[in-house]
């Protein structure tokens, strides 16, 4: 019986090593998330099973409603006809997000089919809470603001430039008066 | 030096004033003088300055901080107004600080400049006499110190204002939120630039 029990276990092993096993990782292409700015999403499918799997499906819609995202290029969910073992794929999408503060971005779910024709399925790397700046936080913090910082100057240079010009010409004609008046 | 023996002067004539009763004319300018009053002109000159600096701030954070002007306007009214009052004192201060320096430093050169307009009165046969010419001296040097002292605290006042503003709002404060950024900033650099203004040198 432990005999038949030591077989059965090994043959079990041995077949669930002969399956496709699905890694998927999503991550953002981008530092900084912020509203009204592309966003890019990538996703990279690795078979590292000893078979090769069909009709991969990756399916991100659940993550991204499309009340809170808008999709600019690409789609959020892409199929794969086979991942051969030991190969990757990798899918991107932009997407615009119309929103701001905190959000969750969940796992991609990841769905596909075994030799034996069994649907399986897997979700991708998880990303946590990851704020989404709002434009106005955005603008602070990012944008360089040349044409701002330029006008600033403009409007300084009056306030300094004249009162120093002013200041400047009366104590030059004097100390110009003084040396000469020395000098003679 | 000039400054003493004009307060000799005002000392020596307010004693016989005080038994006539009345000040002359020059007593009144030699008094202006050396107080810190500043004529109308020259006090509206002031304000004005005052206004404009303490509102440049407001570009800023509009701006660059994105602060709204609808919700922050209240705020920006009272701090512009404060930095108004506090610059104006800082600009009478320092002028009045500077221009006796100014006084004795331009001695020399205005003395030389009255000499030159007397020689050249002189051509036309009119003689002018030494107490004339030592009043002319005396009222130019006033005159020239005045306008130099003038323009000086303004660019002085503005420059330290701006230079301290620039420097707390974009490093001391820039993890502040930016409505107390601004507060901080802005009242900040006017106090400074108002109580380094009351030192003695």
């Amino acid at each position: 019986m432990m005999m038949l029990t030591a077989v059965f276990l090994l043959v079990a092993a041995v077949a669930a090593q002969e399956n496709p096993v699905i890694l998927a990782s999503k991550d953002f292409l981008n530092d900084v998330i912020a509203q009204d700015k592309h966003l890019t999403m990538h996703y990279v499918i690795h078979n590292i099973g000893t078979e090769t799997a069909t009709n991969v499906v990756v399916d991100d819609s659940a993550g991204f409603p499309s009340t809170e995202f808008e999709v600019v290029s690409g789609s959020l969910s892409a199929t794969f006809d086979q991942i051969a073992a030991g190969t990757n794929v990798s899918h991107a999408v932009v997407l615009k997000p119309l929103i701001s503060g905190m959000h969750n971005f969940v796992p991609a779910s990841v769905s596909y089919k075994n030799p034996a024709g069994e649907d399986m399925t897997t979700f991708s790397s998880f990303l946590d809470n990851n704020p989404i700046l709002s434009t106005t936080e955005y603008n602070r913090k990012y944008s360089p603001h040349m044409a701002d910082w330029l006008i600033f100057v403009g409007l300084c240079t009056p306030v300094l430039l004249i009162p120093f010009l002013m200041w400047h010409s009366s104590h030059s004609k004097y100390e110009a008066l003084a040396a000469k008046a020395k000098k003679s | 030096s000039s400054v003493t023996s004009a307060c000799k002067a005002v000392v020596s004539t307010q004693s016989t004033g005080m038994s006539s009763g009345a000040l002359t004319a020059e007593e009144e300018i030699l008094l202006n003088d050396f107080s810190r009053n500043v004529p109308r002109s020259t006090s509206i000159l002031f304000h004005l300055n005052a206004l404009f600096v303490s509102a440049l701030p407001m570009w800023l954070f509009w701006r660059i901080q994105q602060l709204e002007l609808d919700t922050y306007g209240i705020m920006f009214a009272i701090v512009t107004l404060v930095s108004t009052f506090l610059m104006s004192l800082a600009y009478k201060n320092v002028k009045y600080q500077l221009k006796h320096r100014i006084a004795q430093r331009r001695h020399a050169g205005v003395t030389a400049e009255v000499m030159q307009q007397v020689a050249d009165a002189s051509s036309d046969k009119k003689k002018v006499v030494k107490k004339e010419k030592d009043d002319r001296v005396l009222f130019k040097k006033t005159e020239v110190a005045d306008l130099e002292a003038t323009h000086f605290s303004i660019f002085y006042n503005n420059a330290l204002f701006l230079f301290l503003t620039i420097i707390l709002s974009f490093y001391v404060l820039k993890n502040f939120t930016p409505g107390a950024n601004y507060l901080g900033s802005s009242v900040t650099s006017a106090c400074v630039v108002a109580f380094m203004s009351t030192g003695s040198n």
